[in-house]
């Protein structure tokens, strides 16, 4: 059916629009410009700016065009002398309350060398010192109105600026009032952080009670500073570009599985002057988050660069050429039988980075070369599927999920783990989609949710089946798969109310849980990696599996990083194999079973070989004890290749090329050199079809697997096995149940907390999360520093809270960059006690 | 304060329409709003903290601080404008030495003014301690105070 156009007639001239267009879209469509401050593509219109007001024929009063839908027959005046006498005078109300000498200024082109102008108004005055300069869009309106006067004298309103906060500054006292920061805040990131307080006059944009973004749950994604469209909102630190060159270049950030596109700025000198969301889309659309914006701008700026490979001899370091380090890799790796190397990648690498690694072991000897990989997600999930006979890992399409009428999210944080995936399944919300969380963690996509079932840690399987049998009880109908009936009797075995205590949730909010899965399906039930790294994660999959066959819903296992889909393929193709922890490598090493170590990326290691190359962008403890440091190019300066978590291929290409800069060589060609000197040929050029074959080959010796129900009782703990509850729940008070969640915040070896203090600020991996109950009654305050001792040794960690958080229970999210956060990694949930430090 | 916060929310249902009857009961049982009260309200009525801080600081009815026992609001709004209501306020806060939003610490007695109370047609309008009081004209401002004053 083609689709209904609507013709109408703006200026004379006879245009068509879709339905539900508005004026100024259909406008804009066709090329004509009409002022507007407020209006944004993908924000919901809001007419505050008055700058659009059109006349439509037969229509007494004028009308926002960012408001008004078109209509058929419709005649638009866009400009008229009246219409720009208006507007102008809006604007110069709008001004009088910004400084607006910048914009009319006559000498305003001979300001940087003049300097005639240095304090025009109060703070920050005029266009010198205003780091939103030549992109302001009060400039944009001011020459297309041919401003020469403002009517009225500058007030100032006075306001102090936000600066408690690292990133992001707030000045009040530029801001117009567009409320497109509170829109993309709300209704597109679903933050909500921002909101206008006050009234008339004094409404100024704020958060709850006034607080700083830190202490209001703000997750510093700097949409706000996106959608400004003028220096209300300010990167902290980042100057007007004003006459600089400013080299740009688009990568995909390899941080976690959304893999966004970003775009690196840098300044004539090399600096890298910020990092900001590709918006091809409008800013509305561009994803980024802190980690990605300022995480990665802080280790990339902060971090110095080593050019070249340094090389040590007789314990003297030496910086050496390329060609000189390789050859001496080459001829060192020489000396060792295939069997004492090895070879562990680690971290976010590049798909063909990744490949070229795996090849080269390969090339080298298969036995040893590894996959630095703490979660061991994808593992566990395989080798549950194949012992069950049935097939969990579906690839769900981003574009498919419109179909989807519930989302339930288990052990999962979106909002950290994979944002930009997060943000899709938003926007299904807003069209009337459910969300259910069920998470014994900090989940902070839990506020969002219909019902927010807080389960007790390790006891997700529990409430998965207590919400199954309230599924089954509501609605009797069959179910079509094998072992339905067995499912039905077994389900008898554990009582309801059996069910509902072991799970620590309410009887209430299950029944609404239950009630929402059956009346808004299908569910996506969406699981992250906190579900298998718990010591019941055998039975949390086997519950999940019978529930959402019984509600023939899709299933969703969530990476963490990008590319963790090809590691089945590597293991097929290459043998590579996974290392969850560092014990295994050190023994071998102290053993002397390996000999050479060739590690890409950061590896927490006590232990050293006897020969140990480091290839990483950055020379981080590891690449100082390693005796040929390999310095590459970090994905600021390279080509992307990336999968993401739905298996689709991302990719950029470098065109930066800074006059100022030295590039370094990207981590494949590295490797694909250091591969020539061993005598070895590695076919890049054929890569991207050996990924297109890893993605799209069906599951090896899995043809389908079968659909048909569990049996739980050969899989669950007998009913009347359990021990009930046991700590922090009737055991000593004093012991919490803590949480061990992901930590995707760091890069080739570097956490951005250890090297940037506002990183720190915002996001620090040592904090001891807690509800306020338990820390006023473990006698705690915030800020406190304590050391959680747990049966595996001692963290120090600061004391920090969440009302998000189920009482009893703690949370952590440590770098998994020491051998004893390797193993609470690895325990998913620890029980700890929390001693207070002497102060 | 908690619990007596979540026996006003239980009497109300969990429809965000209700947040400002939710305020106002908080206001009558306190005297003031307290900030919990805000973030209890933001999670049983499913609006987000910092839009319930916006419609708390939009009405200049309610208070966020702990304020004084007795309190005068005189309203603004245009029906009052023309009867006098400036000149009204200007009575009130040079007897009290105040000014509207000000507190009188020593008086016990908070002016505020509002921007209209709704009821037009008792103009000028003066709320003294949730008591309306219609066609106040200035002579009578110094027997209010007075009167509340005494009572103390």
């Amino acid at each position: 059916m083609p689709e209904p156009v609507i013709k109408l007639k703006i200026n004379g001239m006879a245009v068509e629009a879709r339905p539900g267009m508005t004026v100024l879209e259909c406008a804009r469509s066709h090329g004509l410009f009409i002022p507007s401050l407020c209006d944004l593509e993908g924000l919901p219109a809001f007419a505050g700016c008055r700058l659009c007001l059109v006349e439509i024929e037969r229509r007494p009063h004028r009308s926002p065009a960012c408001q008004t839908l078109v209509e058929e027959g419709m005649e638009i005046v866009t400009s008229s002398p009246e219409l720009e006498e208006l507007r102008l005078a809006t604007f110069e109300l709008i001004l009088s309350e910004h400084p607006y000498f910048c914009l009319m200024c006559q000498e305003k082109p001979n300001c940087q060398e003049l300097k005639t102008t240095m304090v025009k108004a109060l703070e920050p005055g005029g266009c010198l010192f205003c780091p939103k300069d030549g992109a302001c869009e009060l400039q944009r309106v001011a020459e297309y109105l041919k401003l020469r006067r403002v009517a009225y004298e500058f007030e100032d309103r006075g306001r102090p600026l936000w600066q408690s906060d690292p990133f992001i500054t707030h000045n009040p006292n530029l801001c117009i009032l567009c409320g497109r920061c509170v829109r993309v805040c709300s209704e597109v990131r679903g933050e909500n952080v921002l909101s206008f307080i006050g009234r008339g006059p004094r409404t100024a944009i704020g958060t709850f009670l006034e607080r700083s973004l830190r202490e209001s749950d703000c997750s510093f994604c700097g949409a706000c500073l996106d959608v400004c469209p003028v220096a209300a909102f300010s990167e902290r630190g980042v100057t007007a570009a004003r006459r600089q060159k400013i080299y740009e270049h688009s990568f995909i950030c390899p941080l976690c599985s959304s893999t966004c596109e970003l775009k690196a700025e840098y300044l004539e000198d090399g600096r890298l002057r910020r990092i900001l969301p590709e918006s091809s889309g409008g800013p509305v659309h561009g994803l980024a988050c802190a980690r990605g914006r300022f995480g990665l701008r802080e280790i990339g700026d902060l971090m110095r660069e080593e050019l070249f490979p340094v090389l040590k001899r007789d314990g003297r370091e030496q910086s050496v050429s390329w060609d000189e380090a390789l050859a001496a890799a080459g001829s060192l790796l020489k000396k060792y039988r295939p069997e004492e190397i090895a070879l562990v990648s680690s971290g976010p690498a590049t798909a063909d980075t990744l490949l070229a690694f795996s090849q080269l072991g390969h090339l080298l000897r298969a036995d040893n070369l590894y996959y630095f990989y703490p979660e061991a997600f994808l593992e566990k999930m395989a080798a549950f599927e194949k012992q069950q006979g049935i097939e969990i890992g579906k690839k769900v399409d981003f574009k498919e999920l419109e179909r989807y009428r519930t989302f339930v999210l288990v052990d999962t944080d979106l909002k950290s783990e994979a944002l930009a995936f997060w943000l899709e399944v938003k926007k299904e919300l807003r069209e009337g989609a459910r969300l259910l969380v069920l998470d014994s963690g900090l989940n902070g996509c839990g506020q969002t949710a219909d019902v927010n079932l807080r389960c007790l840690p390790g006891m997700e399987a529990e409430a998965l089946l207590a919400l199954l049998k309230r599924v089954v009880l509501k609605s009797p109908r069959l179910s079509f798969y094998p072992g339905y009936h067995h499912l039905l009797d077994e389900l008898n075995l554990w009582p309801q109310e059996q069910l509902t205590r072991e799970s620590g949730l309410g009887e209430a909010e299950l029944d609404l849980a239950a009630e929402i899965l059956l009346s808004s399906s299908p569910a996506l039930f969406i699981f992250g990696q906190r579900f298998l790294r718990q010591p019941g994660w055998v039975e949390n999959l086997a519950a999940l599996w019978n529930l959402q066959l019984r509600l023939e819903a899709g299933l969703l296992p969530v990476t963490g990083k990008a590319n963790e889909l090809l590691i089945p393929g590597f293991k097929n193709i290459f043998g590579l194999k996974t290392l969850a922890g560092t014990e295994e490598i050190e023994e071998a090493i102290r053993a002397g079973r390996i000999k050479a170590l060739y590690v890409l990326g950061g590896l927490p290691l006590e232990e050293k070989p006897e020969l140990l190359i480091v290839q990483t962008p950055w020379k981080t403890g590891l690449a100082l004890k390693a005796d040929i440091f390999l310095p590459s190019a970090s994905c600021l300066e390279s080509d992307s290749l990336l999968v993401d978590l739905a298996g689709n291929i991302r990719s950029s290409t470098l065109e930066l090329r800074i006059p100022e800069r030295e590039m370094k060589p990207a981590d494949v060609n590295i490797i694909s050199r250091l591969a020539g000197t061993l005598g070895f040929r590695l076919e890049i050029e054929g890569y991207r079809g050996i990924l297109d074959s890893i993605l799209n080959e069906e599951p090896a010796g899995n043809s389908g697997g079968s659909l048909s129900y569990l049996t739980l009782s050969s899989i669950l703990k007998k009913p009347g096995d359990s021990t009930g509850p046991e700590i922090g729940r009737a055991g000593r008070p004093e012991v919490l149940e803590v949480i061990v969640g992901d930590n995707l915040d760091h890069y080739g070896g570097l956490a951005m907390a250890g090297l940037s203090p506002g990183f720190r600020a915002i996001r620090n991996p040592d904090w001891l999360w807690l509800n306020p109950r338990d820390g006023d009654r473990l006698g705690l305050r915030e800020g406190q520093e304590v050391a959680l001792e747990t049966a595996w040794g001692n963290l120090d960690l600061e004391v920090k809270y969440s009302s998000g958080l189920r009482p009893g229970t703690a949370f952590i999210s440590p770098v998994p960059d020491s051998s004893l956060k390797l193993r609470l990694y690895g325990q998913g949930i620890i029980k700890g006690t929390v001693r207070i430090k002497n102060e | 304060m908690t619990e007596k916060v979540e026996t006003i929310l239980a009497s109300l249902p969990a429809e965000r329409r209700h947040l400002v009857l939710f305020l106002h009961r908080v206001q009558q049982e306190f005297g003031y709003i307290p900030g919990e009260a805000l973030r209890m309200a933001a999670d049983y009525f499913a609006v987000s903290p910092a839009e319930v801080y916006g419609l708390v600081t939009f009405y200049s009815a309610f208070r966020l601080k702990p304020g004084c026992r007795h309190e005068i609001t005189i309203c603004q709004g245009t029906a009052c404008h023309v009867r006098g209501a400036p000149e009204l306020a200007e009575e009130f806060s040079s007897l009290l030495g105040v000014k509207p939003g000000q507190d009188d610490l020593d008086k016990g007695v908070a002016i505020r003014t509002v921007n209209c109370l709704g009821c037009c047609a008792l103009a000028p309008v003066v709320v003294v301690d949730g008591e309306y009081q219609g066609r106040v004209h200035k002579e009578r401002v110094r027997e209010i105070l007075e009167k509340l004053t005494g009572m103390k």
